[in-house]
């Protein structure tokens, strides 16, 4: 099954925008 | 939004092919705090330096998260003066959700741009114009009320407009719902 691929980093989610020129979408959950 | 919005193929495919999805605990002892998170899901688009520029709360289903940003990655690049950029976005939302309640945001920010980028006031009029027709129920009427009073009138010289905002003055609406 096709997923999202998450990243769970802030950091390597800016240094992959930046490499790629895409915006972040920033989820903040709580799994509870 | 696991349950719903994040297992539907549309909503997996356009995150996929148009943002860098991170996901964060609400609780996470640096960006919990750094973001203000008060409540859960929070969404935001975030430019690559870390920049947020929108922030949406709340379960979204498939059909309304695609819109929510694509209005959320319009403002963004509008936040950072990239007007064509942001006028295709809001057009996206227009076009492909019209019914969406977002739509009648999206025609507000389109002219907006179009009107920073041209300085043309007749994109001023077209918001009031189109939501009034299109959306006449939608709070954004109001908000775009005063623009109604920029059309040229039968008394009016050709070319002039009454109460034209100044150029960088133009206040909109930030995104609401959010505790701080």
């Amino acid at each position: 099954m096709v997923e999202i691929n998450w990243i769970e980093s802030f950091d390597e989610g800016l240094r992959r925008a930046k490499g790629t020129g895409k915006l972040v979408f920033l989820d903040f959950f709580n799994p509870g | 939004m696991n349950a719903v919005a994040y297992i539907d193929p549309q909503v997996i495919s356009f995150i996929t092919e148009n943002l860098i999805p991170v996901r964060l605990m609400a609780d996470d002892p640096v960006f919990g705090p750094r973001f203000k998170i008060k409540w859960t899901p929070s969404l935001l688009i975030l430019d690559s330096d870390g920049n947020e520029h929108y922030r949406t709360l709340g379960f979204y289903p498939p059909s309304d998260l695609i819109p929510s940003l694509l209005l959320g990655m319009g403002k963004t690049y509008f936040d950072q003066a990239n007007r064509p950029a942001a006028i295709s976005l809001f057009q996206r939302v227009i076009t492909e959700y019209p019914k969406n309640s977002l739509a009648p945001e999206a025609v507000y920010m389109k002219e907006v741009s179009n009107f920073i980028q041209t300085h043309d006031p007749s994109h001023l009029v077209a918001i009031y114009d189109r939501l009034a027709s299109e959306y006449p129920d939608s709070p954004w009427v109001t908000r775009a009320d005063p623009y109604r009073f920029l059309k040229p009138s039968a008394e009016t010289q050709p070319g002039m407009h009454a109460a034209l905002p100044p150029e960088g003055k133009i206040s909109y609406p930030s995104q609401g719902g959010v505790s701080q």
